[in-house]
């Protein structure tokens, strides 16, 4: 094999008849046929309905007041909850990388469950914990923390769901984190922070970086989990019902009715409106994490 | 069975893999292509196995026209450069995948198909290794149990891809003689790629040396050696020192230093002289003809001779020379970094200005 | 300080458990006690309660109609990703890049952008939703929609699998194969197959779970008909709007056991994936 372009590489012949492997034109129908029908097919909807609005329209659709408010709502919400599990993800990642303690395999498990774990069993559950007569929700509540139904829930909601980006994305890379650098640092007599400060820290960090920015992505588009413990009123079009406090939730066009859809347009709207928001973000994080272990982790919302 | 190739070309994109190839192997020939990566010969060998296609020429096995033929009814055997074993097989049932796929009609009986994998076992000697799987395996055994799964359909052609390239030195000469030994005893034709000037010469029938998709020469390996034919042989085969200079009449000058030809030479008047390190002599006096001054760089006793790495004085090579000794004449001489000596060629090879064949000179 | 042993950050006693403390109580806080309460919900009306919630007409109806979503979904997706992986791996071809990164689109949009696309296309006032009429034909607001959005949803996880791990392994194996004679269904049982087993059993896996779970974009495109187009998640919600908590958990608590299950196949995948790469580091190079 031609070592120079590397024996992975598979070969062009000239004759696209005589592949050496068999295969190729079946493959390629199949492969063809169903991203256009499954794949392409729906995505051009969106891409003509954006193509065809004018930039005013676009911009009405985007900045419809109502809209604007319940982003605000999921933006902050979203931000507080990635960099909470900023920190607790790294917290787990470094225990299950570093220590070893009985359990620790069911432990490394469980941190895919939210992703494992259907978003609306998620919504229910969370939304029984925090309740106020719920495990949590009714201590809480002696502190005068209400967490139903209020952003904290929301938060609460979006934190869950996402934790298992930074666990696993921060999980490799303290793998692979030199042992001489440490070794190195201690024996010249730095103290543990300093040399997790100067050293660790800043090789982790943009890993940290990715897993919060995925937790965030995630967040943004997350529907299931949160209109339980949120207590969610879906948007109907034409009316003035506003939804409380989710932009995604708002989406939903009457409850799903049959007939209440509010035309083409309508549907057309809010499609473009959300995607907008968190569309650039779920197809750039989809393009960072390619890994095969990160295909779970791909999973944008549910 | 013999392959001729036909005026065979490839490229890649833009890139000229193979530029009108032609060649012919005989029956029963061990033959090695030979060359530097990007030269071209793994694209060839691709390209007798059908693994590749060429863009233009033919492929014949023993006169009958196989280049539309695909892969799978050439009926080679190829061992790849990494061994390509199928990993979640024993040894066993790698060797015997070849016959476990026949259609059923020429399929031999279960039984049978053992029992000649039994024999393949043998042959290579790793009977023992029947049930392992190829990740518990050495690179040696697994190429062998490699060769055994080719042979296994017992190919007239086989074909191999750098066969010991990622084995140690011991291992490689080892199979090296193994291979050449089995080949005598079972006379199929073979063919293989190499960049390893030692292993080709050591082992092929034949020799053929390729650059940038081209063939530079054809040859017996000791025809090789001694006659190279163009300046890249010269290179490639082993380390030469090279004496560039004007001409004029017989002396042929650079700088201080001068070699006096055995004949008048009219026409060019850049030439290059190219002497082998056994084809040249270290004196501590300049003789008749030749005055090339040389100041010892570094010694390298290398097991059976001393290498002295020379720096030519007063005049320049694109390279150290490099010339070997006997330990006698090191322990009679014992010289060191700086010492002054001069070179005395005993044959040289005279290059012209284009890419003529050389000339060889002898000097009494 | 003493320092005798210690020669990465982190090490001492104290240190360790009291972070190793903080870790499981925080998993026991997020992960552990969330999980016990769905079970202790379901429960909580005894076993027979369970069983009879489980039982419940519109539930059973549900759970049939996500057993049907799952079938259809799992076995398509399975051949879409293996087609797809074989395709993008062996061979080169232009556009082959494009085709790779197509795949992430369901990635890129949310669900229930998704299922507001197939609305879009499908239904009845959408772009084929008049020649749909016509021939009586519904898609939208009935099972047929559910489960072709999620295909759409799932469709990437058996490709994103298969493909990284086919790329690494190289063509060699099957050229070799190939080589010998073998025609291209026995190159592909003998020789890849086994090779990819694992991957795409965490595939299957990974794609069973989404299609059992997935909210978002069948919410959109079911019309939440009770016992028609509900899904077990649809089916949890409207429980739990009718402040029927121990049904809605009943019914969660067999998705919870699915997602255990997917847990424990994702552990063992990763085990034998590191069985397989262990014997290789003590090989040496001897004859």
């Amino acid at each position: 094999m031609n070592t120079k372009r590397g024996s992975l590489l598979p070969r062009l012949t000239s004759h696209p008849g005589k592949r050496v492997l068999p295969g190729f034109a079946l493959s390629m129908g199949v492969s063809l046929l169903f991203v256009s029908l499954v794949l392409l097919l729906p995505i051009s909807g969106l891409v003509v309905e954006s193509a065809g609005m004018s930039w005013a329209q676009y911009w009405a659709v985007v900045s419809d007041e109502r809209v604007v408010a319940s982003y605000r709502v999921t933006l902050w919400a979203a931000l507080i909850a990635s960099l909470f599990n900023g920190v607790v993800g790294l917290l787990l990642a470094w225990v299950l990388v570093r220590y070893s303690f009985p359990g620790k395999r069911v432990v490394d498990a469980l941190m895919d469950l939210p992703f494992a774990l259907p978003t609306a069993v998620a919504g229910i559950t969370l939304a029984a914990l925090f309740a106020e007569n719920g495990w949590y929700g009714q201590w809480l509540a002696t502190l005068g923390i209400k967490v139903a139904f209020t952003p904290l829930g929301i938060i609460v909601a979006m934190s869950f769901t996402s934790l298992p980006f930074v666990v696993r994305t921060v999980q490799p890379v303290l793998e692979d984190l030199p042992v001489e650098d440490e070794e190195a640092a201690i024996s010249m007599g730095a103290s543990d922070w300093t040399v997790f400060r100067r050293i660790l820290f800043p090789s982790l960090w943009p890993a940290l970086m990715t897993g919060i920015a995925l937790s965030f992505t995630r967040s943004l588009g997350e529907f299931g989990a949160i209109i339980f413990i949120a207590g969610n009123m879906p948007y109907v079009s034409g009316s003035d019902q506003p939804d409380d406090f989710h932009s995604t939730a708002g989406v939903r066009p009457c409850g799903g009715q049959r007939d209440c859809l509010g035309g083409a347009a309508g549907l057309a709207d809010s499609a473009v409106r959300h995607q907008s928001v968190a569309g650039p973000l779920s197809a750039a994080s989809a393009r960072t994490l390619r890994s095969s272990h990160a295909a779970y982790v791909g999973s944008s919302c549910r | 069975m013999s392959i001729t190739l036909e005026q065979i070309n490839k490229s890649f994109g833009a890139f000229r893999a193979l530029d009108d190839i032609s060649l012919e192997i005989g029956d029963g020939q061990l033959v090695g292509l030979l060359g530097p990566s990007g030269s071209g010969k793994t694209t060839l060998l691709r390209i007798i196995a059908g693994l590749e296609s060429a863009d233009r020429g033919r492929i014949l096995f023993q006169g009958e026209d196989v280049t539309g033929l695909h892969v799978r009814e050439r009926r080679v055997g190829f061992v790849f450069q990494h061994y390509a074993l199928f990993r979640h097989m024993t040894v066993a049932e790698n060797i015997a995948f070849g016959l476990d796929v026949l259609p059923r009609k020429s399929r031999p009986v279960a039984g049978e198909i053992r029992r000649r994998v039994g024999e393949l076992l043998e042959m290579v000697q790793l009977s023992h290794l029947a049930g392992r799987y190829p990740s518990q395996l050495s690179g040696g055994q697994k190429q062998r149990i490699a060769l055994a799964r080719a042979l296994a359909m017992q190919p007239q052609i086989l074909l191999l891809d750098e066969p010991f390239g990622a084995l140690d030195a011991r291992v490689r000469k080892d199979l090296r003689r193994w291979l050449r030994n089995l080949h005598d005893e079972l006379h199929f034709t073979s063919v293989f790629v190499t960049h390893d000037q030692e292993e080709a010469l050591e082992l092929s029938d034949q020799v053929v040396v390729m650059s940038a998709g081209r063939i530079e020469q054809v040859d017996q390996p000791q025809a090789l050696y001694a006659r190279p034919d163009s300046r890249f042989v010269f290179d490639f085969l082993g380390h030469v020192n090279v004496f560039d200079g004007t001409l004029d009449g017989r002396l042929l000058q650079q700088g201080e230093a001068w070699i006096r030809l055995p004949e008048n030479r009219e026409g060019a008047s850049s030439v290059q002289v190219y002497l082998r390190p056994h084809e040249v002599r270290l004196q501590l006096q300049p003789v008749a003809h030749a005055h090339l001054p040389l100041q010892v760089e570094a010694i390298n006793l290398i097991g059976a001779e001393v290498r002295l790495e020379l720096r030519p004085c007063g005049w320049e090579a694109a390279q150290l020379w490099e010339i070997g000794i006997t330990h006698a004449e090191f322990n009679a001489w014992q010289p060191r970094r700086g010492d002054r000596c001069f070179a005395v060629p005993d044959v040289g090879h005279l290059f012209g200005a284009g890419n003529a064949a050389p000339e060889t000179l002898y000097w009494g | 300080m003493q320092r005798t042993s210690v020669h990465r950050v982190g090490e001492q006693r104290w240190v360790r458990w009291t972070l190793i403390c903080l870790a499981l109580g925080l998993t026991l806080l997020l992960l552990v006690m969330p999980l016990l309460l769905i079970f202790v919900e379901a429960f909580s009306g005894g076993a027979q309660t369970w069983w009879a919630n489980l039982t419940d007409y519109y539930t059973l109806r549900a759970i049939g109609l996500t057993l049907l979503v799952a079938a259809l979904t799992v076995p398509l997706n399975l051949l879409f990703g293996v087609f797809l992986a074989w395709l993008v791996t062996r061979f080169e071809f232009p556009g082959r890049k494009l085709l790779i990164t197509l795949i992430d689109i369901p990635f890129a949009v949310s669900p229930v952008v998704a299922g507001l696309l197939y609305l879009l296309l499908y239904g009845s006032n959408g772009w084929l939703g008049g020649w749909l009429m016509q021939h009586d034909v519904q898609l939208m607001f009935a099972w047929p929609g559910i489960v072709m959005v999620t295909v759409f949803v799932t469709c990437p996880f058996v490709a994103r699998e298969l493909i990284p791990l086919m790329q690494q392994q190289g063509r060699e194996e099957e050229e070799a194969a190939v080589v010998l004679g073998a025609s291209g269904w026995q190159l592909f049982r003998r020789v890849t197959l086994p090779n990819i087993q694992w991957a795409l059993l965490y595939g299957v896996v990974l794609t069973n779970a989404r299609a059992v779970g997935e909210f978002g974009a069948v919410s959109v495109v079911s019309g939440n008909i009770r016992g028609e187009t509900n899904t077990l998640p649809l089916h949890i919600e409207l429980l739990y709007q009718d402040y029927n908590a121990v049904g809605a958990f009943t019914s969660a608590s067999l998705l919870a056991v699915i997602a255990l299950v997917t847990l424990l196949v994702k552990s063992f995948v990763e085990w034998r994936q590191a069985r397989q790469r262990a014997p290789l580091h003590e090989q040496q190079e001897q004859g």
